[in-house]
């Protein structure tokens, strides 16, 4: 399998303080790879900087052979990695479709007067966004919210959402930063098949998540960090043991899971 | 020589008002995070407010006093009935805001006032001095005496007195200081009160040099900004320095250029300034820029 | 989506009904004059609210581009003999470019150093109009500026010539914020950061936004500028800027609608205020400022989403409350049988 992601030697200080230390790790074409450990641990971080909402002190992250430092934020999008958000970021007075539909900015091209103007290629060009976001939707289950207010669906739901607009962009790499997070079990299963699925389909994913059940299950392989640095990789069995993982991490397992 | 000097000592004193609006500025922004744009009719209230009491026969001294005590009172009521009303709205609501409560100030002063200017005697005679070839109006230099006053009693509130300290704990961590038993909410509406204070000053002083009337405000408020953003916005020293640039080039420009573009040239430097480095001068503190 | 369509196509039924009735039910001369007034504003409120309410910028100087489109077109004119045809495009395309410059530079800036940039670039066109006397005739103004030639340039023929554009202006900009473009600009009112995430340039978008401003307010100036046949630098500064944002504000900032309410709601004020005025003799100053800043200050405090936001979301309580109440009437015939 070709590599699709290169993070090597990623580093980042917020005013001082080192939030993430000498990262590498690598994402292959296909493959789902979790991002773990405990809080503060520096994976929102680094997938902020994968994502290029903010920019590394020190390191380098290659995308399909692009060095993406010098790469504006917007460019990502087109470029093939998309992401949803650990504290949701929907934009509350459109509606759920229109939500899915600006995840497909990168792939429709009508301009602001032919928009204005409401000409023949932007109207089919809608048309096109329509079909496929409803496709997204019925993917995620949320067709018959089409026309609701995003503001007025429950968390479990806009995290959704937040999947399908990252989906319809049809990403190589999707981002996701903890997307189990407030789900009750049966969701959360549902939402694992999902990610296997899109995996299936040919897209990779950089998963940041807390669940245990759900990264044992779908990731094929799992990056730990703790305290900025990286201190194991492998395959899940690999890492469930691992003995520095256990001390780090697993040793707070117990919490996870009760307040699960 | 002596032309570029009789420029430069003009600007040092409009330089001096734009320094207290500028800090008037940032006292209230270190405690609230609120861009208070009605800071400039602080000014414009002090002087009508003065101006008015005088027609009323009263005394000089004390019609200036009760005009600082009454924008002052405004500035106090400004903050608690309607600021802290509106605590959690957006940075567009507030701006919104604070334009609406200088548009409603400056309405009812020429609906009370009228349009016509108005004319402040000066403190001592009208008799202008000469320094070297320079002349100089004996209010100059009462301006640049109480201008230096206020930055004074100012820096001596904010850096050597309790007060001063919990104003700027609050600046710092609001939550923590919350926790100290100190109110944000209290200071906040003393910030207000001090601008308030300081305005009306700044407002009294510069009336017997430049007329005052109603719309005066907004241009003192539109340059003091500018000076705060040049000193960085949060730093009142590097304001009050800024300011004072501010108004020798101002000065210079009208002088040598055309004295009807002497605004023009402010809100250019503001504009370039804004464009070139918006974190100002001397400070690297900067608001606007939205985080995550 | 169909439903939207319909609903909206019910709202454009009902202002076209009203627009185009008005100079019959109100055959008085001054009262066209009025309405073509508040039809000039009104295009330049819908400007702003594209910059305001979708792109989440605010101006404060959009009255400078009004201003730059009435003397460019007037100029052009008067002391060069063009056609007011050609004066009109010029004067919706200079002050579209001064927007471009403008906000090329301050696209970066934010919240109070955007509401002060634009204040300053307010202050600096009005000023500037007053000293290039040679050219605009300084503070005395310009007299004899053509007249459209539209239909004999008669107020009727006027007032539906300006009403005419209001209505293209409002479906332009009712098409735009259903589209990509729209969402776009929504989606980075609400968040920046997902806005960038999904491949949107926000750079870029929030200039689109001001230059399209830009060119509606310079559009309305030029027409202003051929309808007055008159033009001095006093209706271009801060206190029309102010009212254009008032106008935004009342009507509810995100909504297209909410723009042409506003301006209005505004329209009727002054108009109400002019009259006052003749009864109350004693009244001097600016009263319409007092009402403008009593309005902002009260919308923020009070009805921070605007009146036709407002509205909108009581009459879908109601509307979802009645459907509750069907719902549960059914259910509790079902039951009795």
């Amino acid at each position: 399998m070709t590599t699709l992601l290169t993070v090597q030697d990623l580093s980042r200080d917020f005013g001082g303080v080192r939030a993430v230390n000498h990262v590498d790790f690598e994402v292959k074409q296909g493959e789902i790879l979790a991002l773990i450990g405990p809080n503060g641990a520096g994976k929102s971080t680094v997938l902020n900087m994968v994502s290029g909402v903010i920019p590394p002190s020190e390191g380098e992250i290659r995308f399909a052979n692009q060095l993406m430092t010098r790469v504006p934020g917007y460019e990502y999008a087109k470029l093939g990695i998309t992401r949803t958000f650990q504290n949701l970021q929907t934009f509350d007075d459109m509606t759920v479709l229109e939500n899915v539909m600006v995840g497909m900015h990168t792939k429709t091209h009508s301009s602001l007067f032919s928009c204005g103007m409401s000409l023949t290629t932007a109207r089919r060009e809608e048309r096109t966004m329509q079909e496929r976001a409803h496709t997204w939707l019925e993917k995620v289950g949320l067709s018959s919210l089409a026309s609701s207010h995003a503001g007025s669906l429950p968390y479990g739901k806009l995290r959704l959402m937040e999947i399908a607009r990252a989906m319809v962009a049809e990403p190589k790499l999707l981002l996701l930063d903890e997307p189990a997070a407030g789900l009750n079990h049966t969701e959360t299963a549902e939402m694992s098949r999902m990610f296997q699925e899109i995996r299936e389909n040919g897209t990779a994913i950089l998963l940041v998540e807390h669940d245990m059940d759900m990264i044992m299950t779908i990731a094929d392989r799992i990056v730990v960090l703790d305290q900025g640095s990286k201190i194991a990789e492998g395959t899940p069995r690999e890492i469930q043991e691992n003995p520095c993982v256990i001390a780090a991490y697993l040793g707070t397992e117990e919490q996870v899971e009760s307040r699960g | 020589m002596t032309e570029l000097l009789q420029y430069v000592a003009n600007g040092l004193v409009s330089g001096g008002i734009y320094a207290i609006v500028a800090v008037g500025f940032i006292t209230i922004y270190n405690v609230s995070k609120v861009i208070n744009l009605a800071q400039g009719e602080f000014l414009m209230l002090g002087g009508m407010v003065t101006v008015a009491m005088i027609g009323m026969n009263v005394p000089y001294a004390l019609a200036a006093f009760l005009a600082i005590l009454i924008v002052t009172l405004i500035g106090v009521l400004m903050q608690k009935y309607v600021i802290a009303y509106v605590k959690k709205a957006s940075p567009i609501s507030l701006i919104i805001l604070t334009i609406g409560i200088s548009t409603l100030i400056r309405g009812l002063a020429s609906l009370i006032w009228g349009k016509d200017a108005y004319s402040l005697d000066p403190i001592t005679s009208n008799q202008p001095f000469s320094l070297g070839g320079v002349n100089i109006a004996q209010q100059s230099v009462w301006i640049l005496a109480a201008v230096l006053i206020v930055l004074f009693l100012l820096w001596y509130l904010m850096d050597k007195t309790m007060l001063g300290k919990k104003i700027n704990a609050c600046s710092v961590n609001p939550m923590a200081a919350r926790l100290m038993g100190i109110s944000p909410a209290k200071m906040s509406m003393l910030a207000f009160g001090i601008s308030g204070a300081t305005g009306a000053i700044a407002g009294i002083v510069i009336a017997p040099l430049s007329v005052t009337s109603y719309d005066i405000g907004v241009l003192l408020g539109i340059k003091g900004f500018s000076a705060a953003i040049l000193g960085g916005l949060g730093n009142p020293l590097g304001a009050a320095v800024a300011a004072f640039i501010l108004g020798i080039v101002e000065s210079l420009g009208a002088g040598y250029i055309s004295s009807g573009m002497k605004d023009a040239i402010a809100f250019l430097v503001l504009i370039v300034m804004l464009l070139v480095k918006p974190s100002g001068i001397f400070g690297e503190r900067s608001v606007g820029k939205g985080g995550l | 989506m169909k439903q939207l369509t319909k609903k909206w196509g019910k709202s454009l039924g009902i202002y076209l009904a009203l627009m185009i009735i008005f100079p019959f039910v109100m055959p008085d001369e001054y009262y066209r004059s009025v309405g073509i007034i508040i039809g000039l504003q009104a295009i330049v409120a819908i400007g702003l609210c594209l910059v305001m309410g979708l792109a989440g910028q605010i101006s404060l100087g959009q009255a400078s581009f009004w201003g730059i489109g009435a003397y460019t077109s007037a100029v052009l004119t008067t002391k060069f003999g063009l056609t007011p045809l050609v004066g009109l495009v010029a004067s919706a395309i200079v002050p579209a470019v001064f927007a471009f410059i403008l906000g090329r530079a301050i696209a970066g800036l934010q919240g109070y150093y955007l509401a002060m940039a634009t204040l300053a670039f307010g202050y600096i066109v009005q000023i500037g109009i007053q000293e290039w006397e040679p050219v605009t005739g300084g503070a005395s103004g310009m007299i004899s500026i053509p007249q459209v030639p539209f239909f004999g340039g008669s107020e009727l023929s006027m007032y539906y010539l300006i009403w005419g554009i209001v209505t293209c202006v409002l479906l332009f900009s009712l098409n735009l914020m259903h589209s990509r473009i729209g969402r776009a600009f929504r989606a980075i009112h609400k968040s920046e950061v997902a806005a960038t995430s999904m491949g949107i340039d926000v750079r870029k978008f929030k200039l689109n936004a001001f230059v399209v401003s830009g060119m509606f307010a310079g559009i309305s100036g030029g027409l202003y500028a051929h309808y007055m046949g008159i033009l001095d630098p006093q209706p271009f500064g801060m206190h029309e800027s102010i009212k254009f944002l008032t106008m935004v504000v009342i009507g509810g900032m995100t909504s297209i609608w909410g723009a042409l309410i506003g301006t209005l709601v505004i329209g009727f004020i002054s108009e109400g205020l002019v009259m006052l005025s003749e009864v109350v003799p004693g009244l001097q100053g600016d009263v319409d400022t007092i009402v403008f800043g009593g309005i902002l200050v009260l919308i923020v405090m009070f009805m921070p989403e605007g009146l036709v936001p407002r509205i909108r979301s009581l009459y879908e309580k109601a509307q979802a409350k009645k459907a509750a109440a069907n719902a549960e009437q059914r259910v509790e015939r079902k039951a009795a049988i």
